[in-house]
């Protein structure tokens, strides 16, 4: 039998492990294309929010039930409640959101903002 | 090699692949990305590859062990990319040792690479978007580092065999 590991392999390696990179030049990151966030009050959806792309600080005054409000600032591309009429001021505490999958929530408002992403998860497709 | 003798052969190789991935299940790793595994099977491919005259003995043997594989546990969808993965690696393997210029840990270590290209392509085409290479980076030298692994077990059980 030859070598065990002889110049012509070597090289094969070090190509294929070249290779493995390449993806990082044409795909930037695995978050997903798009990000918006849903604000939902007692289950309805009122607003979508485009946080993928946006710029600068937008503020808004989200009226809720029972004629509370609670102020919600999009800023560059994260969304956070940054004051609210209610007792607790949890939404105000749970700061910016910005991953799919960040909820922020005031339950005695029944608000819910949620960042959702446009593409599929790829963490759910089973591979062995 | 006569056609008994043959049959008897590939059905060692055959079992000996599945009892080598059903003993692969038993053994915990850590997560590294989805479809990053030992591959010890592909041991059996490397010495079928190796030791059977033509090629498409060595793929009847890794085809009975995938099918049977995905029996024992799995399903479709694991099928599906075992399959894809499996072909992909052994397509790579049979250019190589035909070209003459590699040894078979080189061989063994650019199967566990197209492995991963293989799978990667039929999941990228199940959800209709190449962003799972984003995995290759994390993938791809597993994949590399298994083969070597696997290539330095079966040069030694060749060396031994040829003895």
């Amino acid at each position: 039998m030859k070598k065990m590991l002889n110049r012509a392999d070597i090289l094969l390696i070090l190509l294929l492990l070249f290779i493995s990179f390449a993806p990082l030049l044409f795909l930037t990151s695995q978050t997903p294309d798009r990000l918006y966030a849903d604000i939902t009050v007692d289950g309805k959806l009122i607003r979508r929010v485009a946080l993928s792309g946006h710029t600068g600080r937008d503020t808004f005054v989200q009226t809720t039930a029972g004629g509370h409000s609670n102020t919600i600032v999009v800023e560059e591309d994260t969304i956070a409640v940054t004051d609210a009429d209610c007792p607790d001021k949890l939404c105000v505490m749970q700061g910016p959101a910005k991953k799919p999958g960040d909820i922020i929530a005031c339950l005695p408002h029944k608000l819910l903002i949620e960042v959702k992403g446009s593409q599929t998860d790829s963490g759910l497709i089973p591979m062995r | 090699m006569r056609s008994t003798k043959k049959l008897v052969y590939l059905a060692l190789l055959t079992g000996q692949s599945l009892v080598l991935f059903l003993l692969e299940g038993l053994i915990p790793l850590p997560f590294l990305a989805p479809g990053a595994k030992l591959g010890l099977a592909n041991i059996i491919t490397l010495i079928a590859l190796y030791t059977l005259p033509r090629w498409q003995d060595a793929a009847l043997v890794l085809f009975l062990r995938i099918v049977l594989a995905s029996l024992f546990g799995g399903g479709p969808t694991i099928l599906l990319y075992s399959l894809s993965g499996g072909l992909m690696s052994f397509a790579a393997m049979v250019l190589l040792q035909k070209s003459g210029r590699f040894s078979p840990l080189g061989i063994s270590s650019a199967g566990g690479f197209c492995h991963h290209i293989g799978q990667l392509l039929a999941a990228s085409l199940a959800i209709g978007s190449p962003q799972l290479f984003c995995y290759l980076p994390i993938l791809g030298p597993c994949g590399l580092l298994t083969g070597i692994l696997l290539g330095w077990t079966a040069t030694k059980i060749l060396v031994h065999k040829n003895n």
